[in-house]
């Protein structure tokens, strides 16, 4: 029977040094923290897609409501004093609009979004679940790479949503994909679970498959700003019509539809009194022969 | 997933804003607050004239797109460090295609194309982890908390199992309903049936008594052979009759299988021991029968033994048709073949009563 060699202490030291030592590209490290916060009056589903956000991102803090609607340089301080580089603010408006401040603290840049179309986790059509804290594989698509805009909303949401690595309250594993897809100038944003072939005893990409977890919702920038939360506007979106233009103009198609149908009846008051029936000469036959009868 | 009824208010709302925004063509923002929008395109060096929506009907101003493409790309520099940083860090992946969506309002089409980019995304990472060689998936017995608590995943599982529930309650009705109509229409052409065999029988009836008023009521009348002979001529076969008829002319085979199985005779009590075979000990291993044990051994020795009724020792019982020993043997190990024939005692009871063959 031949002999194995056992390994040597001289070796062993090598092959695991081999292993721990990082490749000598990208010695930056992720040591990225948001801070979340909301404005007063968010409703229930916005406030849902807070939680959501906090839930998804372990590397994120939470601070209470912001009173003030004028002064959001507030925010910037909070973030200095939780220590935060990145901040999502979610400022409601009139109880039905959201908009979502993407900034980087203290030096800008920031983004302002308007945001439709919201599904939360707690939809029971999203069926999917994933390790809460695992790390997430963010998807982009190509248009990230194309438009100078673009570009830097992508830095932006990889630095406020791709989760540090060992992180203290993150998992070693990555099961869902949080994706960002422009389409129609709007960014949607979709985070999906990845689940596996159960067949097979090695994880493969084999028979791979996704289920949606939620939450999703449409993203639609509005300003982005050099500054933190103000500064010069660095681009502004021309297709952009707030909600409130365009309630405006549903109000006043349903006024312009009372109007023209207020306007063609007394039109069709003054053309019958204009045009009066002739006279008709039979009217009273029936009536004349009747009372005759009689 | 269906997700056109499911997200309903999402079509609607993007709709709208589809609509509004041909219609108001690039107006002026009415609820920006833009805090400090004072600088705003003063030094923007890359101003262009607004998009496609601009220059429509809209009453207001158009509105000025602005695009600062250098300052942009100061900005990114600025705060850059992903490119650096290995991939691990940050896990992103940038597809090489844009998504092919033609109308945004399709919940679909557009759905379909955002679970594709993240698949294709999905096996990229895979594909990196494994080139790191670093562990990705969760193994399964790896138990940590979730996003959505066990309750919250226990109402989806309700939720899915009642939408199955009213799908296939629907499915069950409806063939219900099917049912229903077409057991009805049976049933009529059932009534129609019995109602023109009324009729015919009474028309038989009629006539035969048209002819014995013309036979003058000659002979003895047997009213039921005589409408059994009208009967018979307008249908040629009853359903018994024409197979009965083949039978006569069927091979032994037929026969054989007849009287194994049906058209005639008791059927259940066939392959009870009697009396006579109760008593039979011929087919005992070591009794009186001469042929028993060495018939038996000899016939499961192979299959050369086999459908011929048994081994050399039972010679002559062998020859009588296969009782005791050796039609055991010819029956050993499951061969099947020839087995009602060989049953003990049935051929005989078969002779005694006059029926079969």
């Amino acid at each position: 029977m031949v002999k194995r060699r056992a390994p040597g202490p001289a070796e062993e030291p090598d092959a695991k040094q081999l292993k721990t030592v990082p490749e000598t590209i990208g010695t930056q490290r992720n040591r990225e923290k948001v801070l979340i916060l909301s404005s007063r009056g968010i409703t229930y589903r916005y406030r849902h897609l807070m939680l959501d956000m906090l839930q998804l991102l372990p590397h994120s803090k939470k601070d209470s409501k912001l009173d003030t609607k004028a002064d959001r340089g507030i925010i910037n301080e909070v973030a200095e004093m939780k220590g935060c580089g990145n901040v999502m603010f979610f400022e409601a408006r009139k109880k039905k609009d959201l908009y979502v401040w993407l900034a980087k603290t203290p030096s800008g840049p920031s983004v302002k979004f308007h945001v439709a179309n919201v599904h939360t986790m707690a939809e029971l059509k999203l069926s999917g679940n994933h390790l809460k804290g695992s790390r997430p594989v963010l998807s982009f698509d190509q248009a990230f790479d194309e438009e100078p805009h673009l570009q830097l909303l992508k830095e932006m949401f990889t630095h406020t949503f791709a989760t540090p690595k060992r992180h203290q309250r993150s998992k070693p594993f990555s099961d869902h994909v949080l994706s960002f897809t422009c389409v129609d100038g709007r960014v949607w944003l979709r985070n999906y679970q990845v689940t596996l072939a159960n067949t097979q005893r090695k994880p493969s990409a084999e028979g791979m498959s996704l289920v949606e977890v939620g939450p999703r919702c449409c993203m639609d920038p509005i300003k982005m700003f050099a500054g933190s939360f103000g500064g010069p506007v660095l681009y502004d979106n021309p297709a952009y019509v707030s909600p409130n233009r365009i309630r405006a103009m549903l109000k006043q198609k349903k006024m312009a539809r009372y109007g023209s149908k207020v306007q063609s009846r007394s039109q069709r008051r003054t053309h019958v009194a204009e045009n009066p029936l002739p006279q008709d000469e039979f009217a009273n036959v029936f009536k004349a022969a009747a009372i005759n009868a009689l | 997933m269906d997700s056109s009824d499911e997200f309903d208010e999402e079509g609607s709302l993007s709709s709208l804003d589809e609509e509004e925004a041909a219609l108001a063509g690039g107006l002026s923002e009415s609820d920006g607050d833009f805090g400090e929008d004072g600088m705003l395109g003063e030094d923007a060096e890359d101003v262009r004239e607004g998009g496609e929506t601009n220059g429509a009907t809209g009453p207001a101003q158009p509105r000025k797109q602005i695009y600062n493409t250098e300052q942009l790309h100061d900005k990114l520099e600025d705060i850059a460090w992903t490119e650096q940083a290995e991939w691990l860090e940050t896990q992103v992946i940038t597809s090489d295609s844009r998504p092919q969506i033609d109308n945004v309002e399709d919940d679909l089409t557009r759905e379909l194309a955002f679970f594709n980019q993240a698949l294709d995304a999905a096996k990229q990472a895979v594909g990196r982890f494994e080139a790191a060689g670093v562990p990705w998936a969760r193994p399964p017995d790896y138990y940590a908390e979730m996003v959505k608590s066990d309750q919250h995943m226990s109402q989806v599982k309700q939720q899915l199992v009642h939408q199955q529930q009213t799908i296939e309650g629907a499915d069950e009705r409806r063939k219900q309903r099917e049912l229903k109509k077409y057991s009805k229409e049976v049933q009529a052409e059932k009534r129609k049936e019995r109602a023109q065999e009324k009729k015919r029988s009474i028309a038989d009836v009629s006539r035969l008594r048209k002819r014995r008023a013309q036979q003058g009521y000659a002979g003895e009348l047997d009213v039921e052979a005589e409408l059994a002979g009208m009967e018979e001529r307008r249908r040629p076969f009853s359903a018994g009759e024409r197979i009965r008829g083949g039978i006569a002319k069927g091979g032994k085979k037929r026969q054989a299988k007849d009287s194994k199985f049906g058209f005639g005779g008791r059927k259940r009590l066939g392959k009870q021991n009697d009396a006579a075979s109760a008593a039979d000990m011929s087919s005992m291993p070591g009794g009186r029968g001469r042929g028993g044990f060495r018939g038996r051994a000899r016939g499961r020795g192979g299959p050369s033994s086999r459908g011929r009724g048994g081994g050399f020792g039972g010679a002559g019982s062998s020859r009588a048709g296969g009782r005791g020993g050796p039609s055991r043997g010819g029956s050993g190990r499951g061969s099947g073949k020839g087995r009602g024939g060989n049953r003990p005692g049935k051929a005989r009871r078969a002779a005694s009563r006059g029926r079969g063959s």
